[in-house]
């Protein structure tokens, strides 16, 4: 050490001077401490190259440490952050400047927690370090939130990435309308139909698309609507398509509301149901041409089955005339079965068709029983009719309802017995019931006795039909304005009832 | 006199089981499976025309149009028949006076064509 004037140091003075200039230097930093500490939840000395903590303050953060510790690293950092602590450190030690890095660190309760920590090396006269203070802030809170966030942003992209991967992928059109009517989103397959690209579509409405006039007029008659009311619309449209020739497509708009429940956009979805319905017409006109080419050889066997009856009727063989008889009754139900198929499938299109006429129910059913009375010797068909009682529907339709219900009331009493067949009135009303006293129907089976294909008893063997008879009953009588229901017990019979609105009645006219 | 009745299908065994029923019930019967010559100028009407609706390229309903708004054969009744559903509705519209379908009762045709022609 060298002296002002170069005189010799007198060691007691000295002493005292770099004792002063001590006790300073620690109120310096004692000082320094009460001011950062105010701002800091961490407070740690380190020796110079970080082998020991020194001294670790953190009340209700981390767990103190009051002597030099060289396990600090393992009580303070989990190990797979333990090596990018480390080699920040090594760095701030070799360039000797300021240590700073967030990290999570395991805190007094165990549990994971961040740091923002910051350490500043001390160093001595000859510019070596001799230790490092540092000062940590709790940024577990902050952290927790920005992790949450990134993940909600995370599975928001993810939502985002996989609603378009089906959006995009799917053949229906999909697309959005801002409120004015103009295109916000279009998804791939409407893009491709347009032949469009995203960039020369979004914000531009139906005319400036090229849409045709009415069309694009009749959608944004529709979105309007849909703005007033909230309420989806639905409907089909043709038209012709850039390749394609005319299409037909089936779609839905629905109004997107906000939070507050205010319509913000209109969605829509569009399907190309050309196909179906090109498929569902053929198949309709297949099963009329199919059931005409089966109907007209039909025609001419029965033709000459009942030529036969009347030749041999002439000449009084009996015998042979059963025959033809029962021969007879069998085309009878061939034709039945052909036009029921017809029926089912033109009840699945909407095209089963009425027509209205003036008729006598009592002598119609009366007349339906009569002819099932000679298909069968096992049962006997009772009736209880009123005299007269006309109706105003179609004809037809209704007695074949009857002929359903009481051919079934036979097919599914195999024991025979009776059947009692009868109709009364009410003030607004008819009823018609069919009862039998067969094999009944289980309970849970009841209700599905009038779907298409359902068969209550699998008697598949035994008792023969295609399940479709109480369908088509059921849509007759529904079509009419009435209902069909069925009340029985297994082992005990069935009692189907048909009501018919008053209104078809034409008592007075 | 025995009355004659004309009856115009494209199915033949149709149109012989047919003359077999109504001539055993003494009507004279003429078949013809070509409508188109049944509408030729000066050809002789019959009392009773039996009618098929779909015939190849002819629609029996449009023929029984054309003869009922015709004047000279517009009284000719007409009997359409058919084995196509719901047919009876648009042939009474064409102007039939009768429907019968397909595959029909001997007795059902016996009495439609003894309301016409007795």
């Amino acid at each position: 050490m060298i002296g002002k004037d170069d005189s010799p140091v007198d060691p007691f003075e000295e002493i005292k001077r770099l004792k002063a200039e001590n006790d300073a230097l620690k109120k310096h930093v004692q000082h320094l401490n009460t001011i950062t500490m105010a701002n800091a939840d961490v407070a740690y000395k380190m020796n110079a190259d970080w082998s020991h903590m020194l001294e670790l303050n953190a009340p209700d953060f981390l767990a103190a440490t009051h002597k030099p510790d060289q396990q600090w690293l393992h009580r303070y950092i989990m190990p797979e952050d333990q090596p990018r602590i480390l080699l920040a450190i090594k760095k701030a030690v070799d360039e000797k400047r300021m240590f700073e890095l967030e990290h999570p660190v395991v805190t007094v309760d165990g549990k994971e927690g961040w740091t923002l920590s910051r350490a500043i090396p001390v160093l001595d006269r000859e510019g070596n370090i001799t230790e490092w203070l540092g000062l940590g802030i709790d940024i577990t809170a902050k952290k927790k939130a920005e992790l949450d966030l990134l993940k909600l942003i995370e599975d928001a992209e993810q939502q985002k990435r996989l609603y378009e991967t089906i959006i995009g992928s799917t053949p229906d059109l999909v697309y959005v309308f801002d409120l004015n009517a103009r295109f916000s989103y279009a998804n791939e397959a409407l893009l491709t139909m347009w032949g469009r690209t995203k960039e020369n579509s979004f914000g531009k409405s139906l005319l400036e698309i090229g849409y045709e006039p009415w069309h694009a007029a009749m959608h944004e008659r529709e979105i309007e609507h849909i703005k007033k009311t909230k309420e989806p619309v639905r409907g089909e449209v043709a038209f012709p398509h850039a390749t394609l020739g005319k299409r037909i497509y089936d779609y839905i708009l629905v109004p997107v509301l906000d939070a507050r429940g205010q319509v913000t956009a209109i969605a829509g979805t569009t399907r190309d149901i050309t196909e179906i319905r090109k498929l569902s017409e053929q198949k309709d006109e297949f099963l009329a041409i199919a059931s005409h080419e089966l109907k007209t050889p039909l025609t001419s066997v029965k033709g000459y089955a009942q030529v036969l009856e009347s030749i041999f009727e002439d000449r009084k063989d009996t015998e042979a005339m059963m025959m033809l008889g029962r021969m007879d009754k069998q085309i009878n139900k061939l034709t039945g079965f052909i036009t029921d198929l017809l029926d089912v499938t033109r009840i699945q299109s909407g095209k089963l068709q009425f027509s209205e006429e003036l008729f006598d129910l009592s002598v119609l059913t009366e007349t339906i029983v009569d002819e099932l009375q000679l298909t069968t010797t096992k049962h006997s068909i009772k009736k209880n009719l009123p005299a007269t009682l006309l109706l105003y529907a179609d004809m037809e339709r209704v007695g074949q309802v009857i002929t359903n219900l009481v051919t079934n009331a036979i097919k599914y009493s195999p024991a025979g017995g009776d059947v009692q067949t009868s109709i009364s009135e009410a003030d607004d009303h008819l009823l018609l019931t069919v009862k039998d006293c067969g094999i009944g129907i289980p309970a849970d089976r009841q209700s599905k006795v009038f779907e298409q294909f359902y068969r209550a008893n699998n008697y598949r063997q035994a008792i023969s039909g295609m399940g479709i008879g109480l369908y088509i009953s059921a849509e007759i009588v529904q079509r009419i304005g009435g209902k069909i229901w069925v009340d029985s017990t297994e082992g005990v019979g069935s009692t189907f009832y048909v009501q018919l609105p008053r209104s078809n009645a034409a008592r007075n006219l | 006199m025995r009355k004659k009745i004309l009856i115009v299908d494209d199915d033949i065994e149709i149109l012989l089981v047919l003359r077999i029923m109504l001539e055993r019930k003494g009507y004279v019967i003429e078949l013809s499976s070509e409508p188109e010559k049944i509408l030729l100028p000066g050809a002789s009407l019959p009392d009773l025309l039996i009618l098929d609706i779909w015939m190849g390229n002819f629609d029996g309903r449009e023929i029984c149009q054309q003869i009922k708004s015709d004047p000279t054969t517009q009284h000719l009744p007409i009997i359409i028949f058919s084995a196509g559903r719901d047919m009876e509705h648009s042939a009474k519209a064409a102007g039939a006076d009768d429907f019968l379908a397909k595959p029909f009762e001997q007795k059902n045709l016996f009495e439609k064509v003894a309301k016409y022609i007795g």
